[in-house]
């Protein structure tokens, strides 16, 4: 579903960062992929590189078999293919709850009004939040934006879902309710690649966990195995300081 | 306070110089009465004069056949068998007609809300281009609102007039195109490009002051650029640059009283024609110094009612 073939990133601007280096991968459909790892390491950027928020310098990346880095590939399709959830939620402020998730049906897959609507409720019901569908986001919770969030990359119905550190900004009661939704969304079978510091979540649902550092996957492996087995002296560092 | 005070003291100093204050005559230049005279075109003899409700027909009766003149009003000044010569007043009737000075205030409401409009679209896409990514795009823009901002209204209203309208009603009379473009459109132009190039900078410190995460959340979802613009940043960045927008349109307002010397008789020129009828002048500039005032007052009331309606 996802093959990530050699790529690497470097930022200029501000300062020489190498963010990737020759990153390789390839998650399969139902997957679930947890990445981990130190700040600065990579993992953003390389879950960004997926729907194409950074362009990496090298390498080729390939979403149900298109090549997304190519210049002739429509990029706005393959988006409407893949999910994505931010650390800041990053909703329409100047709209509803309703609106934020039925804008992008509306604009981009063209649906009816009503049928645009429907769909919304129907998300919006499954992050219980529905009865928020009229307010403006800045009414709300952290927890409960960040769920909106996920109904509105739902709303496009995609094939994958990336989560950037999705609970990064919550307080802390209120990392559950959208680790929860993730969890059910797990379940389901949806292809998912989630950056987190949620070891618990990890654990939990990971099929396969990838620890990056330096801009590089240095080990990888189903939670079991990395959690109480890691063969890598870097990985046995980050582990002891976090859990 | 002050205020009063200069009042007391512009009375006294105009009574000082025997200025004679004539406000009882400013009315009749927003609206007045015009007397109309019904006159004869045929010579002959009144054969019928007819009421009708308010109105009135007469007939005259001349010798090539007959002519019905009809008038609003009792006021008749010939009489049944009056003998009629062409050009005689059949009747007489008030009419209100709209003065001067208001047909010059909705000049400048004309002027100013059409350089509005177009000055925002200008000033939209000039700063969208002026952040393109495109060189071609980002350097247009730049020259645009560098020359617009460099050089003063005058010269470039001068410039839309003298220069380019010349050329555009000249090509456009050499090519038998029946129609000729008039001043009041240059003078448009003048000010929504000259706007323009204000809105351009607003609207692009209004974009970027957006939060990037909003970019990337719509195109994320497979929005496209001008989809992004349209649904998710412009309406932001709109609502952000409103207030500093608000003062760019009142000073436009202000600005289109220049477009009295390219022959557009807006506010400005309507009362200076009046004061030199009139010889009223400080009557006049004061009165329309006012009706400005309640123009770029309403003005700034309705965008401060606007903020407060989508302070979400």
């Amino acid at each position: 579903m996802i093959d990530v073939r050699n790529i690497s990133k470097t930022f200029i601007v501000p300062h020489e960062v190498r963010a990737l280096v020759n990153v390789s991968n390839t998650v399969k459909a139902g997957e679930v992929v947890v990445v981990i790892g130190p700040s600065g390491s990579g993992k953003s950027t390389f879950i960004r590189c997926l729907n194409h928020l950074e362009f990496p310098d090298e390498g080729h990346i390939f979403i149900d078999g298109v090549d997304i880095l190519d210049p002739k590939t429509d990029i706005n399709k393959v988006r409407t293919e893949v999910g994505m959830v931010f650390q800041s939620f990053n909703l329409f402020p100047h709209k509803t709850v309703l609106e934020n998730v039925t804008l992008a049906q509306r604009v981009v897959r063209k649906r009816e009004k009503e049928e645009a609507h429907s769909r919304a409720m129907i998300l919006l019901k499954k992050v219980g939040i529905q009865d928020k569908a009229n307010v403006y986001p800045d009414q709300l919770s952290g927890g409960q934006q960040q769920r909106v969030a996920i109904a509105r990359a739902l709303a496009m119905d995609p094939k994958i879902m990336l989560f950037d550190e999705p609970t990064s900004a919550l307080d802390p009661e209120m990392i559950g309710e959208v680790l929860d939704v993730m969890k059910t969304l797990a379940r389901e079978g949806m292809t998912m690649v989630v950056v987190t510091h949620e070891m618990g979540f990890a654990r939990e649902v990971a099929d396969r966990v990838i620890f990056m550092d330096h801009g590089s996957i240095v080990e990888e492996g189903t939670p079991e195995h990395f959690f109480k087995n890691p063969t890598h002296d870097r990985t046995k560092l980050f582990l002891s300081q976090i859990l | 306070m002050l205020l009063a005070a200069a009042i007391v003291g512009l009375y006294y100093a105009a009574a000082q110089i025997d200025y004679v204050w004539r406000w009882y005559r400013i009315p009749r230049y927003f609206y007045y009465q015009e007397d109309i005279e019904i006159r004869s075109e045929v010579a002959g003899e009144v054969a019928a004069i007819t009421y009708a409700g308010d109105g009135v027909a007469i007939t005259v009766k001349g010798g090539d056949g007959e002519e019905i003149y009809t008038a609003p009003t009792r006021n008749v000044r010939v009489s049944d068998g009056d003998l009629i010569f062409v050009g005689d007043t059949l009747a007489s009737y008030k009419t209100w007609k709209v003065g001067i000075l208001l047909l010059g205030l909705w000049i400048t409401i004309k002027v100013s809300l059409i350089a509005i409009v177009f000055g925002v679209l200008i000033g939209v896409f000039a700063g969208l281009a002026r952040i393109s990514a495109n060189p071609a795009f980002k350097w247009s823009a730049i020259t645009y609102i560098e020359l617009i901002r460099g050089s003063p209204l005058l010269v470039q209203i001068f410039i839309w007039y003298f220069v380019l309208g010349t050329l555009i009603n000249t090509l456009l009379m050499k090519q038998q195109i029946g129609v000729t473009i008039p001043p009041l459109w240059f003078g448009v132009a003048a000010l929504a490009f000259f706007t323009g190039a204000y809105v351009a900078e607003m609207v692009r410190a209004g974009i970027q002051s957006i939060h990037r995460g909003q970019t990337e959340a719509a195109r994320s979802l497979g929005m496209s650029y001008v989809q992004t613009m349209v649904h998710v940043i412009l309406p932001q960045a709109m609502r952000r640059i409103l207030p500093p927008l608000a003062g760019q349109f009142i000073s436009l307002i202000k600005d289109s009283s220049l477009l009295g010397i390219i022959a557009i008789r807006e506010l400005s020129k309507a009362t200076r024609e009046v004061v030199t009828t009139s010889l009223q002048p400080f009557e006049l500039w004061f009165v329309c110094a006012l009706l400005y005032l309640i123009l770029t007052f309403s003005l700034s009331m309705w965008v401060q009612y606007l903020e407060r309606r989508t302070l979400v």
